[in-house]
């Protein structure tokens, strides 16, 4: 009405950011490693959405890829080994107004920090995990890691690795309260940065493994698939990750998929003939933790006192 | 609670309703910051006038088809905000590139963008300066706006006439020139020594012997002469045509303002323009009906054809009805403009005398929508008095009502109204409280709109024969409805827009407290009942408070009932333009009653013809079936008898059912396969990055940082060209983990190992 088109109320932020804001330094990976794309994807999101940078936060543990947090302009939290998960999910506890991207590798998260992984899953605090899942212990120099290949070379296992790798994608969709799993590749920077964007967009935790090679030590991982596309499958659905005609011809074998059946999707995660990218499964309407722990945020500390007070006078000495 | 709200209803009385202290919910909160189609470009010449936005968008299209200039795309709005702060609320067309230079240091200074953002936004910013084009202007939103457009409008189309006609007049006049050097070249005495001498002045009589000369030059242009009356004629004309083309041209636009017209920024005011205007028309008119009668002599004489019997009186009577639509469009615009309520107060005639004249003055009536011109202290009487229907009364004039704050609307209007020769009237409305600009007066005039206050129209005689093709009431809200109304179905009514006019405020009441269920109704509902329904219930509408609380507020039977009459007023409107006009209701009703009689008969005309079929069908099936059965008796096979016993029947249509659809007129087709496409990839010879497939590791750029760069999404692209040889493609595209640089054909033929290059560049095209 009044000749006002839909988008004519303008609400103009008083701050504008471009990509330098989001960038912390020069990113020093291997030439050619997949974290780069990771960081410029997760560096456009931000300036698409005009994230304040010093209302976002890049959490880490320990590996190649936990470098993250140092290349990101925003605030940064490099943790201990394992413990990227603890940290995010403390961060949310407290600091809703946050945003939080969530930096993890196949060792960092699949090996010493599992134990965090299944409660940060149930937990499902509203952040984006980032799995860059190389299949290898890259900054220790080629050790074994929980999703190295079976009969792969390593430093640890120089006769191959004797175990099947774990499969992170399905392991998440076997966690309680899970609420977003999707997977994508790195060498398809579109998929990779639409398969980010709809993870951000999701309220909850979003669980995005990122299957990479690392230059390396396992640049090989997946050639067949990078030289044959029909190896791979595009999961298409309207409430999917969104595909263009140019991902349509970059995957041309695609299968529509909704992502509401828990079952479907532990079924899809599970399939060894192709490897499916895309977005598995979505609930929004799972519960989130913060929503509990936020609670009396604003009390202040007088109030909060008192209340110290009252407990206390509960107890006679 | 009940009497003092039946009281307030009916008598007015007890009303607490603050002036101005409400706005209509459905308005956007007092100060919200509001993208509208102002400020409009103006550009020079014969392009069309945009609004900032369009023109913003266009010129970034042009100058960064690519996207790159990420930073420029996104602040786009930016810099329209700051035009508009630059321009001002009450300020008349600026300089654009000026304003827009102006408008983007500002933005600069706020983003202070740094890197290479900061370098991207200046220089795509520069570009897009120069992009502005020159002489352009850009108009903020005013009650007044109308004006600049009009003179713009009018300027526009006058000077490229008057090029035109510059140029063909003093074509005229060359040429009756000649024919009178012609004649002067006949002349003896030209010729003799004397006339000799004169022609080539003092120096040249001083070198030549005129007396001797004349003795060698005859009269080689014949010596049959012109009639002096027809010389004297077409010396006449020259003269005429020649003081035409060499005087500087008059002014394009004459304006002549009322003292009681509604408009700002004028000290100038004449008491009544209506008659000055339609004189000084007339004195214009006069004016260039000699030069109008000397071209039409010049023409006349240079084909021999000028009869001074005929042709002489036809001339001499010549005046503004006579000229032709070119001819007339040399005159200058004459704008009268007036306000209603010197219209109301017996200017009346005037309009009508000069609308009938039909000489094509443009009138301007200012109109404040909510008041009753003429009204006095009472703001609106039950039925008003309205200039729109006044007008559209004077038979020929083109008639349009209209508001700056609908601009595609005006323009259009403006262009017809100069383009015709015929007097027009322009309806235009100003706010509640007179002429105001900014985001308030443009919302204000918006809701006289939406409100019914003021509903726009076009009647172009010239249009057509029928008042169908005339009338037009396109650029309302809601053509169908009686109100426009929100995604919820609120109605915003004329009581809606009373609410922006303080002289209403005494007209609502907020409602406190229980009433009974039935008193209150909303005002769209009220109005849309019948006048005896309508005993026994008070409209309402919704509104908010200063501090955005919404509430609802009671509004008097006075102001109710000029609402009704605004919706009257817009229904009969609307019926002129043919929208809902009840006799092309009444024949579609008559045509679908028709159509469905017509496909009823079909119908059983149908069933009747399939029960015969069928009954045809089974007697010849059940006949078959009884000869195959004979000749199987009588037949050596038994199995035959069986065959033919279990011989399946003749497959029949099934009966059509008595209440199926009618067989529609054109058979319905099945949707065609789509056909395979087949799509060839065409192979570049030019070398081209998949700049999206990109994952910003920075190998192509460690192998040449000049050739590949990063766009504004930090994705590779191809920088100098110049800078780079072949082989960094190749091996930029060698090193991608992507696979997204492709290194085409080489440029240079000379460069060394071309063909190793190539080779190692096939497997990346």
């Amino acid at each position: 009405m009044f000749g006002l088109k839909s988008d004519w109320a303008a609400q103009l932020p008083p701050r504008y950011f471009t990509l330098e804001d989001y960038e912390g330094g020069v990113a020093r990976w291997c030439p050619g490693c997949g974290d780069f794309a990771v960081l410029s994807a997760v560096q456009r999101i931000c300036r698409d959405e005009q994230l304040k940078p010093e209302k976002t936060v890049a959490v880490s543990g320990i590996g190649c890829s936990s470098r993250f947090p140092h290349y990101m302009g925003t605030y940064g939290f490099h943790g201990l080994h394992g413990r990227a998960l603890p940290v995010a999910c403390g961060i949310r506890a407290r600091r809703p107004d946050l945003t939080v991207w969530v930096a993890t590798g196949d060792g960092d998260c699949c090996s010493i920090g599992a134990a965090h992984w299944v409660h940060a899953i149930r937990y499902n605090m509203d952040m984006v995990v980032m799995l860059f899942d190389n299949g290898i212990y890259g900054l220790t120099k080629k050790q074994t890691s929980p999703t190295t290949p079976m009969g792969l070379a390593t430093n640890t296992h120089p006769q191959g690795a004797w175990l099947p790798p774990l499969n992170p994608t399905q392991t998440t969709l076997g966690l309680t309260n899970v609420s977003f799993v999707a997977q994508t590749v790195d060498w398809n920077a579109a998929h990779l940065h639409a398969t980010l964007k709809k993870a951000y967009e999701h309220t909850g935790l979003s669980f995005v493994r990122i299957m990479q090679r690392c230059p390396t030590y396992t640049d090989g991982l997946f050639s067949e698939a990078q030289d044959d596309p029909q190896q791979v499958l595009m999961l298409e659905h309207a409430d999917g990750v969104p595909v263009n005609d140019s991902l349509k011809r970059a995957f041309p074998n695609s299968e529509v998929f909704a992502p509401g059946s828990l079952d479907s999707a532990r079924e899809m995660a599970s399939r060894d003939d192709v490897i499916p990218i895309g977005l598995f499964y979505q609930d929004a309407t799972r519960p989130i933790y913060e929503d509990f722990t936020t609670m009396g945020l604003g009390m202040s500390a007088e109030e909060k006192l008192r209340r110290f007070e009252e407990e206390l006078d509960r107890f006679a000495v | 609670m009940i009497t003092p709200l039946v009281h307030f209803h009916l008598c007015g009385t007890g009303g607490s309703a603050e002036p101005q202290s409400y706005r209509p919910r459905l308005m956007p909160p007092r100060g919200a910051l509001l993208r509208t189609e102002y400020p409009l470009l103006l550009p020079p010449g014969d392009d069309g006038v945009v609004s900032l936005t369009e023109a913003l968008e266009s010129w970034v299209e042009v100058l960064d088809p690519g996207g790159a200039a990420r930073e420029l795309r996104d602040n786009l709005e930016r810099i329209e905000q700051a035009a508009r702060q630059v321009l001002g609320a009450d300020s008349g067309p600026q300089d654009a590139r000026e304003t827009l230079a102006t408008a983007t240091a500002r933005v600069r200074e706020t983003l202070a963008l740094a890197g290479d953002s900061g370098d991207r936004f200046s220089q795509s910013i520069d570009q897009l300066l120069a992009a502005v084009p020159e002489c352009a202007a850009l108009l903020p939103y005013h009650d007044d706006a109308w004006r600049s457009l009009l003179q713009r409008e009018a300027n526009r189309t006058h000077w490229n006439r008057w090029l035109i006609h510059r140029e063909k007049l003093a074509g005229l006049a060359e040429h009756l020139r000649r024919r009178i050097e012609v004649e002067h070249s006949k002349d003896p005495a030209t010729l003799g020594a004397d006339g000799l001498s004169q022609s080539v002045g003092d120096t040249g009589a001083r070198l030549l012997d005129a007396s001797r000369l004349a003795a060698l030059v005859g009269p080689h242009r014949g010596t049959l002469r012109m009639p002096q009356d027809r010389l004297d004629r077409i010396t006449e004309a020259v003269a005429v045509l020649d003081q035409w083309v060499c005087s500087p041209p008059a002014p394009a636009i004459y304006w002549f303002v009322g003292a009681g017209a509604e408009v700002v920024h004028e000290t100038d005011r004449v008491q009544h323009p209506l008659r000055v205007a339609e004189r000084r028309f007339q004195r214009a008119a006069e004016r260039l009906a000699e030069v109008v009668r000397a071209a039409r002599t010049a023409e006349l004489e240079l084909t021999d054809e000028y009869v001074p019997e005929h042709h002489g009186p036809w001339l001499d009577a010549l005046d503004w009805q006579g000229f032709t639509r070119e001819e007339l469009s040399l005159l200058p615009t004459i704008v009268a403009v007036e306000g209603a309520e010197a219209l109301a107060d017996g200017r009346m005639v005037d309009l009508v005398r000069l609308a009938l004249s039909g000489r094509p003055v443009q009138i301007v009536l200012t109109v404040r929508p909510s008041r009753d011109p003429g009204g006095g202290s009472e703001p609106m009487t039950a039925f008003r008095f309205d200039p729109g229907r006044l007008a559209l009364g004077q038979r020929e004039a083109l008639v349009q009502q209209s508001t700056a704050a609908r601009p595609q609307h005006l323009m259009l209007g403006l262009e017809k109204a100069l383009a015709a020769t015929r007097c027009a009237i322009h309806v235009m409305a100003v706010g509640p409280s007179g002429p105001t600009g900014g985001d308030e007066g443009w919302l204000a005039a918006g809701a006289a709109v939406e409100g019914r206050a003021h509903a726009l129209f076009q009647y172009d005689p010239e249009a057509g024969a029928s008042w169908a093709r005339r009338m037009t009431v396109d650029g309302n809200p809601a053509l169908e409805g009686d109100w426009p109304a929100d995604e919820e179905g609120a109605a915003f009514t004329f009581c809606d827009y009373a609410l922006l006019d303080p002289a209403f405020a005494a007209d609502f009441t907020p409602v406190n407290g229980e009433t009974p269920e039935g008193l209150l109704c909303p005002a769209a509902t009220w109005l849309a009942l019948d006048p005896l329904q309508r005993v026994g219930s008070i409209p309402f509408v919704d509104a908010v408070n200063p501090t955005g609380t919404p509430l609802r507020l009671a509004v008097t039977r006075r102001l109710a009932l000029a609402a009704a009459d605004r919706l009257s007023a817009w229904r009969s409107v609307r019926e002129l333009a043919g929208v809902r006009n009840q006799h092309v209701l009444e024949a579609v009703e008559q045509a679908q009653e028709e159509a469905a009689q017509s496909a009823s008969a079909e119908r059983e005309r149908l069933t009747v013809e399939q029960a015969a079929a069928l009954e045809a069908v089974e007697r010849r099936a059940a006949t078959q079936a009884l000869e195959r059965l004979a000749n199987a008796l009588v037949s050596d096979d038994p199995s035959a008898v069986l065959r033919a016993a279990g011989a399946p029947a003749p497959v029949v249509a099934a009966p059509l059912a008595a209440d199926a659809e009618p067989v529609p007129d054109t058979p319905v087709e099945e949707a065609p396969e789509p056909e395979a496409v087949t799509v060839v990839e065409e192979v570049s010879d030019d070398p081209w990055i998949d700049s999206p497939m990109c994952t910003t590791c920075g190998d192509c750029l460690e192998v040449n940082s000049l050739l590949f760069i990063y766009d504004g999404n930090k994705q590779a692209i191809l920088g100098d060209m110049a800078a780079g040889s072949f082989r960094d493609l190749v091996v930029a595209a060698e090193a991608c983990p992507a696979k997204c640089i492709h290194p085409g054909k080489p440029a240079d033929p000379s460069e060394p190992d071309l063909d190793a290059l190539i080779q190692r560049a096939e497997p990346f095209q």
